[in-house]
């Protein structure tokens, strides 16, 4: 489950498109819009060709991380420790270069099959919460299956930079990124410290990245 | 239905796969980042990190929208439970995923599906006894009609007939326990079972009880519950082998993962 939940988190993802230029928009609105324009991709590419894994992850790469804010992202799992490791820039700026990495990696070897991304029909926003820098946009996405409709609530975290709003986080039926990672690099600093902590995520980074090389030599 | 969520079920396939060694493995590879710049808005580092201490990382902004208490277990036992976990990582890595691999090799979904239902099925008087315990007659009267209509025309379970008209509403006595206040105690990682608390143990125990194949008698009915229990968890595996290693992989700290994992499982159990 928490694996079918990482591979969501990654999907809801890339629902939200490039950042709005221009005249300031509401955050609502452009996960709204987005998600509009990516349902409409989807459902257009899976009509036309097979919407395989590689057409996916070019969608990935090119349509999520304009909007997405690794750099908060990175300080917010942090938590507590960002104050104590906020002032090394050149670390936190190393760190947020590898925990994006592995982020990227993780969904290149964790994507759930087409069939989850063609049946997602529609997102709505359902709330929208802007509490200072920071904002909270709820949303339902609908995905229809074998005449089944299912409705999936996912929130979107996004923090203000100018005009603009990036997604930090997103959660899932309680489960985010930063939520989920947390724990984990809290351990890793508690017990060996940050530069472990890059380590750490480097070496998964590989290891997955190992896997996904030779299962490609194999099939 | 692709995003149905039945953490009871997976929760003890967890025990298994954990303490992998994955986390410590060094790598002679080098690091893999991306020399391509990213063309995403990135702030300006300088600015950022001025401003960085004097922004709370720790607290969410919207903490407060959240109504649920969030369950958390104290862990006084680490040390002891992280060497669990490790030995359960690697009887699930010797023993339990060739088994399941090699299960899921020969044996069609469909089959495996019906033996699941039949497993789940079994526990319907657990869902029962805990309903009415909770308060909650009408659930309970779905876990008892769903018993004798799977039981029956669902031939012992394989076939969830009664799914078509009402859903199962697995509740359990750990739950029950949880909704009437009493503290889970220490957190615990158990042998081969896996993830609990003292009061899960006890409600295990005591579901034991409602479980009908425990009252099986005979001279060989001790090997045959081992066999059943046995099949069920390779089973169960069967359907999640890739799930499992995708977790490992996806964890820098498998045991702090499991941890949360089951923390997050007692929350939404309370909620529900």
């Amino acid at each position: 489950m928490h694996q079918r939940r990482i591979v969501l988190l990654f999907l809801f993802l890339f629902l939200a498109t490039a950042p709005s230029r221009g005249a300031e928009t509401s955050p609502g609105a452009i996960i709204e819009q987005n998600a509009a324009k990516a349902v409409a991709a989807i459902q257009k590419r899976s009509q036309h060709s097979s919407l395989d894994v590689g057409a996916i992850r070019t969608i990935f790469i090119e349509t999520m991380e304009p909007l997405f804010d690794y750099r908060e992202m990175t300080l917010r799992t942090l938590g507590r420790y960002a104050r104590k490791y906020g002032k090394d820039r050149k670390g936190i700026e190393e760190l947020t270069g590898v925990f994006r990495e592995f982020l990227r990696q993780l969904f290149r070897t964790t994507l759930l099959p087409k069939t989850e991304f063609e049946h997602l029909k529609e997102v709505r926003v359902t709330d929208e919460l802007i509490k200072g820098r920071y904002a909270r946009v709820k949303t339902q996405s609908i995905v229809e299956t074998s005449g089944e409709t299912s409705v999936l609530d996912v929130n979107y975290m996004l923090v203000r930079h100018g005009k603009t709003w990036q997604i930090y986080d997103m959660e899932i039926d309680g489960y985010g990124i930063v939520g989920s990672y947390r724990s984990q690099f809290a351990s890793v600093l508690k017990n060996h410290g940050l530069k472990d902590l890059i380590q750490r995520l480097r070496e998964k980074t590989a290891e997955m990245k190992r896997e996904e090389t030779s299962k490609k030599k194999t099939s | 239905m692709i995003f149905r969520v039945r953490p009871i079920l997976f929760l003890p396939l967890l025990i298994f796969f954990l303490a992998l060694p994955s986390a410590s493995v060094p790598t002679q590879e080098p690091p893999v980042l991306s020399t391509k710049k990213s063309p995403s808005f990135q702030p300006d580092i300088s600015e950022a990190s001025a401003a960085d201490s004097e922004i709370d990382y720790a607290t969410d902004p919207f903490a407060e929208e959240v109504s649920e208490e969030k369950v958390r277990l104290s862990d006084p036992l680490e040390p002891v439970n992280r060497l669990f976990l490790k030995i359960n990582g690697v009887l699930y890595l010797i023993v339990m995923r060739p088994a399941a691999s090699g299960y899921r090799a020969v044996v069609p979904k469909p089959i495996r599906t019906g033996i699941r239902n039949g497993f789940h099925n079994l526990e319907e008087p657990i869902h029962f006894v805990s309903s009415l315990l909770q308060g909650k007659p009408r659930d309970a009267g779905v876990a008892l009609g769903r018993f004798f209509v799977n039981s029956t025309v669902g031939i012992a379970g394989f076939f969830d007939v009664a799914g078509k008209h009402r859903k199962a509403i697995d509740r359990s006595l750990d739950q029950t326990f949880a909704k009437a206040d009493v503290p889970p105690g220490p957190y615990l990682v158990l042998p081969i079972s896996g993830p609990s608390t003292v009061r899960g143990s006890l409600a295990s125990v005591a579901e034991g009880f409602l479980q009908p194949i425990n009252y099986l008698s005979g001279d060989d009915s001790e090997e045959i519950l081992t066999g059943l229990y046995a099949g069920k968890t390779v089973n169960e595996v069967s359907f999640r082998i890739e799930e499992i290693d995708s977790l490992s992989k996806s964890s820098l700290d498998p045991y702090v993962t499991v941890k949360e994992y089951y923390e997050r499982k007692l929350t939404k159990e309370k909620g529900r």
